[in-house]
């Protein structure tokens, strides 16, 4: 990847970051009635609410509140949760090794089964397996993967005993949650393996491979599939946000302590600092992971590098 | 999943659908007559009857069991399909529309409005849609109007990518070429020679996003930041079961197995448009 294409990339980055700080920004300020009134609740003073209206520079026009936020937002400082009157970067950063956890192992859940079955699926076009997969992948998308981990819960760990009903720690806690999670992308990442080996599978080379006389397994994972992961991993990039969409709710079922849970908590109590942050937090994690992808994606693919 | 050229595969496509149009059909029509069909108010209280286990016989018997407040589970999945159903369809609508006419726009006259357009989409994929939904939601309060304002607001940018992608390929198309070239102008060109055959690709995009709508429109329920009770949807009748759910598994298991018929028929009908009419069919042939 060329320096200057780099640096037009990492700038439409900060573009969209920036886009998105704008309306992380307006979020707070759609709530009818006055911010400060809404923190101090319906009993504080009118003097009270003047001056935290002061402190948190209400007072000035929008334009200048956005920047001072923006400045703030720039140098770490996230504001104050209401609730816990802690900083609220400090919540977040600690709740981040839960949430990588849990969509790690869920988006490897996903991958490791819904790879083959794609591939086999392509292989086997137009068969009963091929049929049995489309099924897999309309449900995998159709069924609410919360309900299916409240039905888990209640067979599981309700009636039979064998799996804790929520929290973190052991492997059994993280049974649940991996497959309520991995529901959200298995039959996204079924459909794109399929998709994208039929693309390949066309192909000359492939053509080549075969006609040289390598066994159709080798053809198929060596040659065919290596060149149609390309394209799923960049889509899969692109489904970072249902990714995390899918942690709020998982989080919130399971009480999995992560930002999820965090988010469905600040959001219940209207604690707006906490819920911009992680609002914020999700989107730049958005950009970053897709501009891995995207830099990532051009060393791969020569093609792409002389475009 | 393409277009298959295998003709076994369509089949089963067409058979999916089929099965989905009945049981789709069949769901819709029951929460329409809900009145008429529902045996209890959902509104009624029995604590007598209080977390009743479904049966199919015996005196006042209730078929899907009743909940903490002895109202019938039944009755309330059949009025809270109505509010959910509701809320997505109108969504769908909406959201439609804004998107057919900025991807029009967008596709249509490029430029600037182009541009703008689309860094718009990319700010606005950069969100996780449930938590942007859920933020805007609990700001602006949680009502049903609002709900699908604000399913609308996140939803269009769906719309409008397919709509724009589809007007730039359609117009490099002999047909609209040659229109322009006998002196067709720009309404002209979009209402008798765009207009048409964006129809396909929007009614794919608007059942997938239907499915969609109706999965969210649970999950935010769910959450305790849908429609609020003691108003049923088929989100809050999850939340409820989940309260409950050392004591009454039919309070999370008959919303939850209605929600995914539901969504899967609507998903196997999308399937089987996107089938027959490939939003990339025109880039393609």
């Amino acid at each position: 990847m060329k320096a200057g294409r780099l640096l037009r990339r990492l700038a439409e980055s900060g573009l969209v970051l920036l886009g998105a700080s704008v309306i992380v920004f307006m979020l707070v300020r759609l709530t009818p009635g006055d911010p400060a009134t809404l923190l101090l609740g319906e009993i504080a003073t009118p003097d009270a609410v003047r001056e935290l209206r002061v402190a948190l520079g209400l007072d000035r026009s929008l334009p200048v509140q956005y920047l001072k936020f923006l400045e703030h937002a720039l140098a770490g400082d996230l504001g104050t949760s209401i609730r816990s009157q802690r900083p609220v970067l400090d919540m977040i950063v600690e709740r981040i090794p839960a949430t990588l956890e849990l969509t790690g192992i869920a988006v490897l859940a996903a991958v490791l089964i819904g790879i083959p079955i794609g591939v086999l699926s392509s292989a086997r076009r137009g068969t009963v397996l091929d049929e049995g997969s489309l099924l897999l992948s309309l449900l995998a998308q159709s069924i609410p993967g919360f309900w299916l981990g409240l039905m888990m819960i209640s067979f599981f760990a309700v009636q039979l005993r064998v799996l804790p009903v929520a929290g973190r720690g052991t492997w059994a806690h993280l049974v649940m949650p991996t497959i309520t999670l991995s529901l959200y992308v298995l039959g996204m990442i079924i459909r794109l393996t399929r998709a994208g080996m039929l693309d390949v599978l066309g192909q000359e080379y492939v053509s080549a491979a075969r006609a040289r006389g390598l066994p159709e397994f080798a053809v198929i994972f060596k040659h065919a599939l290596m060149n149609a992961l390309i394209p799923i991993v960049a889509v899969l990039g692109l489904q970072t946000g249902t990714l995390l969409g899918g942690a709020v709710v998982t989080e919130a079922v399971f009480q999995w302590p992560g930002i999820g849970g965090l988010a469905v908590v600040a959001l219940t109590h209207r604690d707006y600092p906490v819920i911009q942050a992680i609002v914020l937090f999700s989107a730049a994690s958005f950009v970053v992971i897709n501009l891995l992808v995207d830099v990532a994606y051009r060393f791969v693919d020569p093609r792409l590098r002389t475009e | 999943m393409g277009r298959s050229a295998r003709p076994l595969a369509r089949v089963f496509r067409r058979r999916l659908a089929l099965g989905g149009i009945l049981l789709g059909g069949a769901v819709g029509v029951a929460t329409i007559a809900a009145p008429l069909i529902a045996p209890h108010d959902p509104l009624a209280q029995e604590i007598a009857f209080r977390l009743q286990a479904p049966s199919l016989s015996g005196d006042g018997h209730h078929v899907f069991g009743t909940d903490h407040l002895g109202r019938d589970l039944l009755s309330r999945v059949l009025y809270g399909g109505r509010i959910s159903l509701t809320i997505s369809g109108l969504s769908v609508v909406l959201a439609g529309f804004i998107g057919l006419v900025v991807g029009v726009v967008a596709g249509f006259y490029r430029g600037v409005t182009d541009s703008v357009v689309m860094r718009l989409v990319e700010i606005q994929l950069a969100f996780p849609l449930v938590l942007l939904v859920l933020a805007i939601v609990v700001s602006l309060g949680t009502t049903a109007a609002n709900t699908v304002i604000v399913f609308a607001l996140t939803s269009w940018p769906i719309y409008a990518t397919i709509i724009r992608g589809e007007v730039l390929a359609l117009s490099t198309r002999e047909f609209v070429v040659a229109a322009r070239a006998v002196g067709a102008g720009d309404a002209r060109t979009l209402s008798r020679h765009l207009l048409p055959n964006l129809v396909s690709p929007l009614t794919v995009v608007a059942s997938f996003e239907f499915a969609r709508l109706i999965l969210m429109e649970a999950a935010i329920g769910f959450l305790g930041l849908g429609i609020q009770p003691p108003t049923p949807s088929w989100g809050n009748l999850l939340a409820d079961g989940r309260a409950y759910i050392h004591d009454a598994w039919w309070l999370t298991a008959f919303p939850g197995i209605v929600i995914a018929l539901t969504v899967s028929s609507i998903n196997f009908i999308g399937d089987a448009l996107r089938d027959v009419f490939d939003p990339r069919f025109v880039s393609l042939h």
